[in-house]
């Protein structure tokens, strides 16, 4: 089946794929954005059910291979320790992440200059700071002004509780002269625009039946519409295809009953998260492209960072009330975040206080491992005299991008249209092994010092085990850079091999920072559509 | 539900499954919260086994066994625990999804009964001068990051 030709096609409606429609509304070009899952509705989200945490388990879970949806694709993780986890609908991953908001640092975007590892960006912090302002704008972000952690900014709208636990560690990190600062958050301290505060129902991850919490369904999308972006859901597309001149000519793709179209456009943008955008260039094999789509350098699919994790509990004397409130992140210590020469690792990590669990996913082992509490005499110890008394602190590691990280096709797993499914082949770096030791008691140091009577070995930190379904941030699978050779597209996300072809998503990303990647994914995507316009006579010479 | 694993399970084998579940997760010394078999958490396994039917014959293979050991006691239910691995660990994560998941176990351990959605909890927002008094001692070290 033939459509109607477009001038922008977006591969995508999550946090990137919105972020860039908005970007090119102004051009008044004909924008269609084609999205895999379907709409999602706050009266289908678990938290309005009486057991509400078993969609953790089931058709809420972040793992894909849990859910299983129409719309899902598989993942064959077998060879990596991170599941990469997702969601596909209007939104993406936006309708089950977390929130949290910490932007990437000015050192983040220059380490090969500043710390001999990996390669500078070719963007900085500097150029990217007033696209992060007008997408936290949008997006709703709350947060305290003055964290010294960050060139100065001011979040628009005033921080969200950090609550019993979050007041407990900060005292901690005090009494250690350590950096700590209230977490800025995509979840509203107040209501904004139409979407009502948050009510700190604490399941951020089975969607936010409040609409507190910014996914791009209920921030970007209405505004899109408006402006009449065309979008089409349980669109999934296999392919991009490749005319004689090296141009992208369009798409092939499925629609939910399987039957597949051809989509022309002028130019395609690829906004499918640093798993789904590898997967889908290559899978666009042709002719000219034999090895994928725009993968003359070889670096599609290659360097995949995600942000391993690990963390440590402690036990307080009264009760922390972690259960209430929104999951991640109370607040942040960025103490450690910088290289310090004195350390055996370079770069560094975060220490995350996120908000502990409702007692079902406490007694299976948290969000992150599948590790039951004991049963018998020691369950009823855990649960009467633990379980309410804890709090933890997450680290976040910054991973380092390495070739043999990677994603590429499964020869034999594919979706239910028969496209190649991805197969991760990935490992902890020995540099991450280094600083989950180091942060492991650091951590430990600070709950002490905030009051902790012992540490424990469970609720979320599990005795320092990864976390097996850490792989939200999946990310420089198609890096940037200014170099053909070397990375996949340049400096404003257009492909070095196909003129009018660009990325926006995680993929495109040089290093990980240590920080939840969703601002500065967005910021960048503002700064690329931005780019655009002001390239837009000569944009695809 | 309840009716679902009557018809499932043979009085003995339910009485067992029952037993198990009330090791797996104790009452509490002053029994003000209950332990997990004496509330039919039992059903909630039959249905889980119903709900997925991959699971129906390892649990199967595993009940059999269990039976011959019995779950009067601890020791029992560590030699099913070690003889019955598959089994054991499938039980025991019905279990706690099944019993951690009700309201009315949610309330005894301070949580709210009902969906959290649309009340949640109440959190206040933390006064302004709270928070300039914990952040004085991070404000006044200054700058943290290194230019770039």
């Amino acid at each position: 089946m033939k459509n109607q030709p477009v001038d922008v096609l977006i591969i995508g409606a999550g946090a990137s794929g919105a972020a860039i429609a908005w970007s090119l509304v102004e051009t008044r070009m004909h924008i269609l954005c084609l999205e895999q899952g379907d709409w999602i509705f706050d009266k289908d989200f678990p938290s309005r059910r009486d057991d509400y945490e078993l969609a953790r388990y089931g058709k809420f879970s972040c793992d894909p291979n849990v859910r299983g949806l129409r719309e899902d694709y598989p993942i064959n993780a077998d060879d990596s320790p991170i599941m990469p986890v997702n969601y596909n609908a209007v939104g993406g991953s936006t309708i089950n992440y977390l929130g949290h908001w910490p932007r990437m640092k000015p050192s983040d975007f220059r380490t090969r200059s500043l710390d001999g590892v990996a390669e500078d960006w070719p963007v900085d912090y500097a150029t990217l700071e007033p696209f992060f302002e007008e997408n936290d704008r949008i997006m709703g972000v709350s947060g305290l002004a003055g964290n010294p952690a960050y060139p100065a900014y001011t979040p628009p709208n005033p921080p969200i509780p950090i609550g019993k636990l979050g007041q407990t560690l900060a005292k901690g990190f005090n009494e250690l002269g350590w950096h700590w600062w209230p977490s800025d958050v995509a979840i509203l301290s107040r209501d904004n625009d139409g979407r009502s505060k948050c009510v700190n129902a604490g399941t951020c991850d089975l969607g936010c039946a409040a609409g507190a919490k910014a996914s791009t369904d209920i921030t970007y999308w209405p505004m899109l519409e408006r402006a009449g972006v065309e979008l089409r859901t349980g669109a999934r597309v296999r392919e991009i295809i490749v005319g004689d001149d090296g141009f992208a000519k369009g798409v092939r793709y499925h629609d939910r009953d399987g039957n597949v179209h051809e989509q022309l456009a002028e130019m395609v943008v690829v906004a499918c998260n640093g798993v789904g955008t590898p997967r889908l260039l290559l899978n666009s094999v042709s002719k000219l492209f034999p090895d994928g789509l725009a993968n003359s350098s070889g670096m599609v699919g290659k360097n995949l960072m995600f942000h391993p994790l690990s963390g440590v509990t402690g036990r307080f004397d009264e009760p922390m009330d972690g259960f209430k409130g929104p999951v991640a992140c109370s607040i942040l210590s960025q103490e450690f975040y910088e290289t310090d020469p004195n350390r055996d690792f370079v770069r560094g990590y975060g220490l995350h206080a996120g908000r502990s669990h409702p007692p079902a996913t406490y007694a299976l082992g948290g969000y992150g491992v599948d590790d039951p509490i004991p049963w018998g005499a020691e369950h009823r110890k855990r649960m009467d005299d633990v379980f309410p008394y804890i709090a933890g602190l997450t680290i976040v590691t910054e991973d380092l991008p390495e070739e043999h990280n990677c994603v590429t096709l499964d020869p034999d797993l594919t979706d239910s249209d028969g496209i190649p499914a991805p197969k991760i082949t990935y490992k902890i770096g020995e540099n991450t092994l280094k600083m989950f030791a180091h942060g492991e008691a650091r951590a430990a140091e600070a709950l002490l010092a905030a009051g902790a009577r012992e540490i424990v070995a469970d609720g979320g930190g599990r005795d320092g085990k990864v976390w097996r379904r850490a792989g939200w941030h999946q990310m420089g699978t198609a890096r940037m850079g200014n170099d053909p050779a070397t990375s996949v597209v340049n400096g404003w996300g257009r492909c070095h091999d196909v003129k009018n072809l660009f990325i926006v998503d995680a993929s495109i990303f040089v290093t990980a920072g240590a920080v939840n990647p969703t601002s500065t994914i967005q910021a960048l995507t503002l700064y690329i559509g931005d780019s655009i316009k002001k390239n837009i006579a000569t944009l695809f010479d | 539900m309840a009716d679902h694993a009557a018809s499932l399970w043979s009085a003995d084998e339910r009485a067992l499954i029952d037993a198990l579940l009330n090791q797996l997760i104790p009452s509490s010394d002053d029994g003000s919260v209950p332990a997990a078999g004496s509330i039919g958490v039992a059903a909630f396994v039959a249905h889980a086994l119903d709900e997925d039917p991959t699971l129906q014959s390892p649990f199967a293979r595993g009940l059999a066994q269990a039976t011959e050991i019995g779950a009067g006691s601890a020791d029992a239910v560590v030699r099913i625990e070690t003889e019955q691995p598959e089994f054991f660990k499938l039980l025991q994560r019905l279990a706690y999804m099944g019993y951690y998941s009700r309201p009315d176990i949610r309330a005894l351990l301070g949580l709210s009964a009902k969906p959290v959605h649309p009340d949640g909890y109440d959190v206040p927002i933390e006064p302004e001068d709270l928070m300039a008094d914990l952040t004085a001692p991070v404000r006044s070290r200054g700058q943290c990051y290194r230019d770039a």
